[in-house]
């Protein structure tokens, strides 16, 4: 009864068969196929040509823009091919085919002279470690952008609402001093004045003071005041995580959705990029993999590993075996509610996201109906928007009434159209939406 | 696998589907049916083969003559002609429910609004239609028992006679009513396993009982010992349960369902008490809100998070 008054969603159990599980690494000696586009932002330049033999942390890829980043080799090999393809968004843009090497050698940033804040700027620039997978522009652009107003607060998550994906809880288990270490880099980068991490309840109380725990031992060896940094734990809703909800949960503070938190002065990072910012600042290794939870109910070895970047979903779907191939027709890239499903099993896997997800395709399950009214989306979407008002007006091509609704504050969080008792693909259509009054075009 | 297909709707969906509510509801509604035919005659059961056969061939017949289509959407048919059969007395002539189901199905159902859409409850508007135009000239919001097919079961309460009333025999179907509220302790149940298994809203039942809960006792100065009567009593918790609740006749946003919900107890109170009421006007009562809840909608829009914060 209690879970019918939440607005979001809250699925019990689910990660405990993740929970167990250690992050294990995804060997394959199959072709590296590296998007040198994997979000919301700017292509980079290609900066290796067919035939180049590289290392691994080799830069292949330099920003075009300032919403471009810097792309590094995952593997020793040679460049066997740039080609204009798909992305695992659905976006054309150049991949870098890399032929591995039976034999790995690394290539190494220079070591940092001092860690003051100019200095590790820098090497977050270069690091590759921050996503542009967001909608406007990449985490590090955030930290020098002038209108930032207010206090400045960093919170560091340590969970991922979306149930079928604990990758940033399992680095925050296994990686709880790096990713301390990695935080306080991005204290120092973000000039803040507090700095909060944030944990979730769907793990036990121990589980989170274990963390907690290894966490302060390393900011009390640091030069930083213990009354700058504390530790909050939020409840197991999805989508929790989001920006906007979290800043609210935390600081209690609403900030509206068209406005990125940061520029009220609320940074957000999670496990993964403070370990990532860690490695680069600390073992001076560019940014070449990220951990991805792969699960669904049509995999046999679900769990969390450690994908490298341009990894081919085919080569990572042979390592974990699927159930029943007849049942596997789509996957998810990037979170389970809200992610890409694609069908496509050749386009590299991007470093921005963290979860695969396949569970067994049932056509019946995604086939829309007529509407029936029942508010459901309503009463669970976490902004409270109307999302079937919305995604009537955008059937009636109503841009204006959808915008005053609020189409443009959506989330993308997929909650509607899970709820949807009709299966109608409300978020998409609201994306959609969303996307085309931004470009002031007609659909 | 080599066809290319990217989307961002969710890949995963709640179990729950349209028609896993529609067969909820039904199971709940056959359940209804079958112990008022038990508590009453098994003539009821005439009623309900009359009324979904017609209300087949209507749907049929509308389709054919409007789009063409042999299609008829079997589950709310029988959800329409099963309510409509718990609404009535199993003395119902016969004729009745062809009438009625010609009005459900062709004006409600079809004309205004199609499947899924549309604005009056189907059944209410059908009972009601026939109540009118067999009512003998007798106003709708008097009491209307005695002779009449719609049987009025408020007895203790239109003698104004309270120690009549018994709530044992309430619960246990002994009483004068329509053949789905004879036994409404099993309507209760229908609720709570509805409000369960997610196929209707907790919002409205629940705000509706209790204002009308509180309306009654408002207007009866303060006695509590009218509250069961006016509760157990006709039909009022039946059109609730299988009604009110309907999604399609509902307001979508919070606060409609419940200023939706509050109209409906506190006049379903009142009609009770200063009209006598009966089966009749609470679905006279029901079908005015069903008509209030588009204006509602429009009206009311909620304030999404952040809206006009800090922008």
């Amino acid at each position: 009864m209690i879970e019918a008054l939440t607005r979001g969603i809250k699925l019990g159990g689910i990660t405990n068969s993740l929970a167990k599980a250690k992050i294990a690494e995804i060997k394959s000696s199959a072709n590296f196929c590296v998007p040198l586009k994997s979000g919301a932002g700017s292509e980079s330049k290609p900066l290796v040509i067919v035939g180049d033999l590289i290392k691994r942390g080799t830069v292949i890829g330099a920003p075009s823009d300032e919403t471009s980043g810097f792309v590094y080799s995952p593997c020793s090999g040679a460049v066997v091919s740039i080609k204009d393809k798909v992305n695992s968004l659905g976006e054309n843009c150049l991949n870098v085919e890399i032929e591995p090497a039976h034999k790995d050698s690394l290539l190494y940033f220079r070591p940092l002279e001092n860690r003051d804040n100019n200095n590790l700027f820098g090497r977050l620039i270069e690091s590759g470690s921050f996503d542009n997978w967001g909608k406007r522009y990449p985490s590090y652009h955030k930290y020098i952008n002038p209108n930032t107003i207010g206090a400045r607060t960093l919170i560091v998550k340590l969970f991922d609402s979306d149930p079928y994906c604990v990758s940033n809880l399992k680095i925050a288990e296994d990686y709880a001093k790096e990713v301390a270490l990695g935080a306080l880099c991005y204290f120092k980068v973000s000039v803040a004045v507090k700095l909060i991490f944030v944990g979730s309840k769907a793990v036990s109380k121990s589980t989170n003071q274990k963390i907690y725990d290894a966490i302060l031992d390393e900011i009390n060896k640091s030069d930083m005041k213990t009354n700058q940094v504390s530790f909050v734990t939020v409840s197991k809703v999805y989508p929790n995580d989001e920006d906007h909800l979290l800043t609210k949960k935390v600081l209690k503070k609403t900030i509206a959705v068209s406005v990125p938190v940061s520029d009220k002065g609320v940074f957000i990072e999670n496990a993964q990029t403070c370990l990532n910012f860690y490695r680069a600042v600390y073992d001076n290794l560019p940014t070449t993999e990220a951990v991805y939870t792969i699960a669904g109910n049509n995999l046999k070895n679900q769990g969390v590993y450690l994908v490298k970047n341009g990894l081919v979903p085919q080569n990572v779907f042979a390592s974990v075996d699927i159930k029943n191939k007849e049942l596997f027709k789509q996957y998810s890239i990037g979170g389970t509610f809200n992610g890409i499903s694609q069908c496509d099993t050749s386009v590299g896997l991007p470093l921005s996201v963290s979860t695969l997800f396949s569970n067994k395709w049932n056509d019946e399950n995604f086939k829309e109906r007529d509407c029936i009214n029942c508010g459901r989306c309503n009463a669970r979407c976490p902004i409270k928007l109307s999302p079937m008002m919305i995604d009537n007006f955008a059937i009636n091509k109503d841009f204006a009434r959808a915008k005053r609704y609020g189409v443009l504050s959506c989330i993308d969080c997929g909650v509607c159209s899970y709820v949807c008792p009709a299966k109608r693909h409300l978020s998409q259509r609201i994306s959609d939406t969303a996307q085309a009054i931004k470009q002031r075009r007609t659909m | 696998m080599n066809q290319f297909k990217v989307t961002h709707s969710p890949f995963v969906k709640s179990a729950n589907s349209v028609n896993f509510i529609k067969e909820q509801k039904l199971i709940m509604l056959i359940m209804v049916f079958v112990v008022g035919l038990v508590m009453t005659n098994w003539q009821a059961l005439y009623i309900l083969g009359i009324a979904l056969a017609s209300a087949l061939v209507f749907e049929l017949l509308y389709n054919i003559v409007c789009y063409e289509k042999i299609r008829v959407d079997f589950l709310e048919v029988l959800i329409c002609s099963i309510t409509f059969t718990c609404l009535v007395g199993y003395k119902t002539p016969l004729y009745v429910p062809v009438i009625a189901m010609a009005f459900s199905i062709i004006v409600c159902k079809m004309v205004f609004g199609k499947n899924e859409n549309h604005i009056v409850n189907a059944s209410a508007g059908g009972a009601l239609f026939v109540g009118i135009i067999f009512s003998q000239g007798a106003n709708l919001f008097v009491r209307v028992s005695g002779s009449g097919f719609m049987r009025n079961p408020y007895g203790a309460l239109l003698e104004n006679n309270i120690a009549d009333f018994n709530i044992i025999r309430c619960l246990k179907g002994q009483i004068s009513a329509s053949i789905g509220c004879v036994c409404l302790a099993v309507v209760a149940v229908a609720l709570i396993y509805l409000i369960a298994t997610h196929s209707v809203g907790i919002k409205i039942p629940i705000i509706a009982v209790v204002s009308f809960v509180l309306m009654t006792f408002a207007i009866n100065q303060f006695n509590y010992e009218y509250i069961l009567p006016y509760l157990f009593s006709g039909n009022f918790l039946f059109v609730t349960t299988f009604m009110l609740t309907e999604f399609s006749t509902s307001p979508n946003t919070t606060l409609g369902q419940f200023i939706y919900a509050i109209i409906f107890g506190v006049g379903a109170s009142l009609i009770i008490k200063y009209s006598g009421g009966g089966d009749m006007a609470i679905l006279a009562l029901l079908v005015c809100v069903n008509c209030l809840s588009p204006l509602l909608d429009r009206v009311i829009r909620p304030h999404y998070f952040g809206e006009g914060a800090n922008e």
